[in-house]
């Protein structure tokens, strides 16, 4: 397997303006986050509004470029400091959330689906066409709709179109926001179904940022989940699901529903909510809510390290589990 | 007697292309005590069946009902005026979010207050205490703070307290949640459900729930109706229905969840989306996308056979129900 996407101690700082004579305060939305993912696999990357998974997904995507890290695409560097090249852009790509607001209601399908391939490569007239139709059944649409106009589309539809934009310039790697939350169940199984088979058929490496913890079961091979900007636990999936380790995954984890009626699992309480990043708090950023919290947490904010196959950034994670099992 | 009983409630709204049916016949009874979650995808009419309850929809729009009773009062008699002072007294209703549905421009003390005073009325410091209860019954902290604040200083999750503080603030007895979680956070929502579940018991208030959530359901009610394209199409308390649904679209659904699907790479789906205005079927509604539709069901619509404990609107039903003779 080959690596197509790296990324070393990944951070993103934002300015935030407090008032006209105020000092501005900088906003860290992500705090150093490394990871490294290979061809045919799929990164799900969870985590609570306001965690950093959308700026992490903004910065693989070279949409803004990180303020600090490396970044390494198809196993070349991404020159961070300046505006990277659209090679490098084209092997990097977005399918964003709500499928109603990612098209341009003013362009018809053939226009959206074209327009990467005009300015990116030199392919004639006909190349594009036939590209274009080629991706349209690819995605399970029929070629003939390519002059309707995305108003025309359901739901379900429109989002096949907007992983077909993606998929124009051949990218290696799909930077997947939140890309089925904003649909139906019955069509959300559909739009899962043909991300796997496009991923079979094409390679792809998947970043699936995601809420939804049994979409992510189903689909991923490497999970991380974010809490303030920093990976608090990253791991392969079957190891996570089966023994999650940081308090916070495992409240995350207990507090999504399940569809099952008759068994009555034990919930984790979680008290308050997720910490302003104008504000953050001493130490381990999920300290406040975190019910084995100790005076030694207030102290350092905890890295990530191995233990047991995974790594979790809790200094206290052997502690919790030891006293669960018993 | 039930707290909400609805008799064959249809509501239809004017388009360009003639009349479209966004509600079909629907029955509900809900007892004080109940906890009735409404599931569907959507465009299954399972909040415009609610706004028609609560007199919330445009006047264009076409309600029918045979019967609409609320607490023994029968709503359909009642002239609008009078019917408006239920809501937000005897029903009460929140919705899905929480950031637009409150008025931007008040503080949340003085939203929460106006309810307190249109329905109880009472003397500005008995007001202030029972803001300040409510603010404490539903979890937030620094009430006396909270009190004060702007909706835009506040989480989301803290907004939907406060709107469900609103919701409380007549004691109502039918509480209407449309979809209160789905604009947060799990863990959020987690805390926003029991807080609901906890004070149903409290009061002993009818509760309905509208989600298209399964996960929420399971954890949650204790009865379910399933909606489709505006037709209830099945009812059955929770375990039943999910254990042994027999509608075919109650377990395609339930079949195409993530976590209950089977290993494999592929979930199975459900083909084709829901029927709209041009192309209702003749037949059943869903005999277009059911994989056990026959020939009766592609010409004839099968009617709801409602028995006590179950509703179904389905000619061959999955799981075979023992018909009460």
């Amino acid at each position: 397997m080959s690596e197509v996407l790296r990324a070393v101690n990944l951070r993103q700082e934002y300015v935030a303006r407090q008032g006209l004579f105020q000092k501005p305060l900088s906003v860290r939305a992500l705090n150093g986050v490394s990871f490294s993912l290979n061809a045919g696999e799929t990164l799900a990357v969870v985590g609570e509004s306001g965690c950093g998974k959308s700026t992490l997904a903004r910065s693989l995507t070279l949409i803004e470029t990180p303020s600090a890290g490396e970044l390494w695409l198809a196993g070349q560097p991404v020159d961070t400091a300046h505006k990277p090249d659209a090679a490098l852009r084209q092997r990097v790509q977005m399918v964003f959330q709500n499928p109603y607001g990612s098209l341009n209601p003013r362009k018809t399908i053939q226009q959206m689906l074209e327009e990467p391939l005009l300015l990116n490569t030199k392919l004639s007239r006909d190349e594009r066409r036939a590209a274009v139709a080629d991706m349209m059944s690819r995605v399970g649409l029929r070629p003939e709709f390519v002059e309707r106009y995305p108003h025309m589309f359901s739901g379900g539809q429109r989002q096949r179109i907007a992983i077909a934009r993606a998929l124009m310039l051949k990218p290696k790697v799909v930077v997947l926001d939140e890309p089925v939350s904003a649909l139906d169940l019955s069509v959300r199984a559909q739009i899962l179904n043909l991300l796997t088979e496009l991923q079979h058929d094409l390679g792809l490496a998947y970043v699936f940022i995601s809420h939804d913890l049994s979409v992510v079961q189903r689909i991923a091979d490497y999970v991380m989940v974010m809490y303030f900007g920093r990976a608090v636990e990253y791991a392969d999936a079957q190891t996570i699901f089966s023994t999650p380790q940081h308090p916070y995954t495992k409240a995350l984890f207990s507090a999504t529903p399940v569809a099952e009626v008759g068994e009555k699992r034990e919930r984790i309480h979680l008290q308050g909510e997720p910490p302003s990043p104008l504000r953050p708090p001493q130490g381990c950023p999920f300290g406040p809510r975190c019910a084995y919290v100790q005076e030694a947490c207030r102290q350092e904010i905890p890295l990530l390290r191995e233990l047991n196959k995974a790594q979790v950034a809790c200094i206290q994670a052997e502690a919790i589990n030891k006293n669960q099992t018993i | 007697m039930s707290l909400l009983s609805v008799r064959n409630l249809s509501v239809a709204f004017p388009t360009q292309n003639g009349w479209f049916q966004a509600v079909e016949g629907i029955h509900l009874a809900v007892n004080a005590g109940d906890i009735l979650a409404i599931v569907g995808e959507s465009g299954s009419g399972k909040s415009v069946a609610m706004m028609a309850v609560m007199n919330l929809l445009p006047p264009t729009a076409r309600i029918t009902c045979d019967e609409l009773k609320i607490d023994g009062q029968d709503l359909l008699a009642m002239p609008a005026k009078q019917r408006r002072k239920l809501n937000g007294g005897t029903i009460a209703m929140i919705f899905q979010e929480p950031m637009s549905s409150l008025n931007p421009c008040f503080t949340v003390g003085y939203q929460i207050d106006e309810a307190i005073r249109i329905h109880l009325g009472g003397s500005k410091k008995e007001r202030l205490e029972r803001a300040l209860h409510l603010l404490e019954i539903v979890g937030i902290p620094d009430p006396q703070r909270r009190y004060k604040a702007y909706p835009h200083q506040m989480s989301g999750g803290m907004s939907q307290r406060a709107m469900i503080a609103m919701a409380l603030a007549a004691n109502p007895k039918l509480l209407i949640a449309d979809e209160p979680t789905t604009a947060l956070d799990v863990t959020v929502q987690a805390q926003i459900l029991e807080l609901l579940l906890k004070l149903q018991q409290t009061q002993g208030m009818g509760l309905i729930l509208i989600t298209h959530d399964m996960g929420v359901v399971a954890e949650t009610a204790q009865q379910v109706v399933v909606q489709y394209a505006g037709q209830q199409v099945e009812k059955q308390p929770v375990f039943g229905l999910f254990n042994h649904p027999h509608h075919p679209y109650t377990a395609a659904l339930l079949d195409a969840l993530p976590e209950r699907a089977p290993a494999g790479d592929f979930l199975p789906t459900i083909q084709g989306i829901v029927p709209g205005q041009k192309d209702r079927p003749t037949g059943c509604l869903f005999s277009p996308r059911c994989t056990h539709a026959q020939v009766l069901c592609h010409e004839q619509q099968p009617a709801l056979v409602r028995q006590p404990e179950q509703w179904l609107r389905c000619h061959y039903p999955l799981n075979p129900v023992e018909v009460a003779q």
